[in-house]
């Protein structure tokens, strides 16, 4: 029995290719079960975020289902040239890279909090669609306590460098002092959540919440005192805010140029904001060419959150250290089950004193 | 009457039009600084300095306040010129060269901040805007005293 994961990520793929390759929670829920027969697998979990889709696998036919999934991969990507932008790993190695995804290691924003918790979702997701066999199982179980650990054991996580506060960052390069400025959230997604708490520190003046469900809607701008809209309204009204944060579920553009050169007439040329963090994109990119208007997509903010977080070095280093020794634990461990050992895997620590 | 006016006119017009002229170049100066930072936020490559400087909504504000200080000096000096003139030349206004291109300069900042004010322009077209009326301080100032036979005596263009 083999382990493989295949996938591709923000290192490795453009944002472009990777908005096709996003599945939400409900597309997992009826495609998942029994995909990791299609496959050739007997195990299978799928991980899918704005960052990254990878596929994890384990499979008595490695080769079979590395060739299925790679094809299922260029279905749903549309393209037969993906190949080139993917990654494939194996056993040891595909431990590892688990293990450094769960600790936030090789996200874009290094030590960034939420991908644990996706892992975790992609994790409950193939149980219950019961995708997830033995080895599957202890992998992932595995993968959550170890990014817990690096988390509490290392100072990856901590700071200021998120998506969130590099977007008022820029806010506060646009704007100066955010007191005065209203805010939209079109879409109310958990990001957009993130990102208005983030923006609402700085006690800005107003918000305006939207959703495509109103109630989802209303709940936010409760929690936020905020005001809630329909989402016909609120593109009606996007005259008021200065800064919005899209987020919403749709397949494409939502915000045109077109619409926004109206709007920016409306508001007499004063400075707009858009924080896109949706994926696919909500705005056209065309609309960041207006004058006096600023997108910054996902990517972007990214961009600018791994050259803040690149100065980490030190606890970056430490964490690679925990994760080394525990994946090299979980390696020893699979080897014996293999054997037939049948064993906790306490049973399999790394002698510290080794290094 | 007509003494005191002149003699204050003589004693104001340049003293006057030179702190406009100041307050223009601390406009044009801010005026750089919001175009780079503006197409610092418009290739989404911020570095050190980046962060530093005031907000491009400050920046944009700044340049508006200078120029709506500056402006009236600026109609003022060109006012008290006229006065002086009057005595010195027997004309009010006489299309001299210096005078055309104060009025050409005046008439530039007339336009920044009737675009501000009427048609809701703002941020990188009226900073051009800023940049260009200094640019028209600077060859009012200096570079019209060669071809004016009146104005040139700063120059010694006159002789």
């Amino acid at each position: 029995m083999s382990l493989l994961v295949i996938g591709l990520n923000h290192r490795t793929a453009p944002v472009d290719l990777r908005e096709r390759l996003v599945f939400s929670h409900s597309h997992l829920d009826t495609m998942l079960p029994g995909l990791n027969g299609q496959l050739a697998a007997s195990g299978l979990v799928l991980l899918s975020t704005c960052n990254r889709t990878e596929v994890y696998l384990s499979s008595d036919n490695p080769s079979a289902a590395k060739e299925r999934t790679l094809q299922f991969i260029r279905t749903h990507a549309k393209s037969d040239t993906v190949e080139p932008l993917l990654y494939v790993q194996e056993d040891a190695e595909a431990v590892q890279h688990l293990f450094r995804v769960a600790s936030g290691l090789d996200s874009m924003v290094v030590g960034e909090q939420e991908i644990l918790a996706q892992v975790k979702q992609a994790y409950r997701a193939a149980v219950a669609a019961e995708t997830a066999d033995k080895l599957i199982n202890v992998l992932f179980q595995r993968s959550l306590y170890v990014g817990k650990r690096v988390r509490t054991e290392t100072g990856l996580a901590q700071g200021s460098a998120s998506v969130a506060s590099v977007a008022v960052a820029l806010a506060e390069r646009i704007f100066g002092d955010l007191r005065e400025r209203d805010i939209m959230i079109l879409g109310a997604g958990k990001m957009a959540e993130l990102t208005a708490k983030h923006l609402l520190s700085q006690k800005v003046r107003s918000i305006l919440v939207s959703n495509r469900t109103y109630e989802r809607a209303c709940e936010l701008a409760r929690q936020f005192g905020g005001r809630a809209l329909h989402f016909e309204e609120a593109l009606q009204q996007m005259e008021l805010p200065d800064i919005v944060i899209c987020s919403t579920a749709a397949p494409h553009p939502v915000i045109k140029p077109e619409h926004v050169k109206e709007i920016m007439h409306r508001r007499k040329g004063r400075s707009l904001f858009f924080i896109d963090i949706a994926m696919p994109r909500d705005v056209h990119p065309d609309v960041h060419r207006l004058d006096n208007v600023y997108v910054y997509n996902i990517d972007d903010l990214q961009t600018i959150v791994a050259e803040n977080v690149a100065r980490r070095s030190g606890e970056i280093t430490l964490a690679e250290a925990i994760i080394r020794e525990k994946s090299e634990e979980f390696t020893r461990w699979l080897a014996a089950h293999h054997a037939g050992v049948r064993r906790s895997l306490k049973h399999f620590p790394t002698d510290i004193n080794a290094s | 009457m007509e003494n005191l006016l002149f003699n204050i006119a003589r004693a104001l017009h340049v003293p006057v039009l030179l702190i406009s002229y100041a307050i223009f170049a601390a406009a044009f100066t801010v005026g750089i600084l919001y175009l780079w930072q503006e197409r610092k936020m418009k290739s989404k490559h911020l570095n050190e300095l980046a962060y530093q400087l005031p907000s491009l909504d400050e920046l944009d504000t700044l340049i508006f306040k200078l120029i709506l200080v500056a402006v009236p000096l600026l109609t003022v000096g060109i006012l008290l010129g006229g006065v002086w003139a009057h005595r010195a030349w027997g004309r009010f206004w006489g299309w001299d060269p210096k005078e055309t291109w104060a009025l050409i300069t005046w008439l530039v900042y007339i336009a920044y901040l009737s675009v501000r004010f009427g048609v809701g322009w703002r941020g990188r077209k009226t900073a051009y805007l800023s940049l260009a009326g200094f640019a028209f301080v600077l060859f009012t100032y200096v570079g019209v005293n060669y071809f004016s036979p009146l104005h040139g005596f700063l120059s010694g263009a006159s002789k």
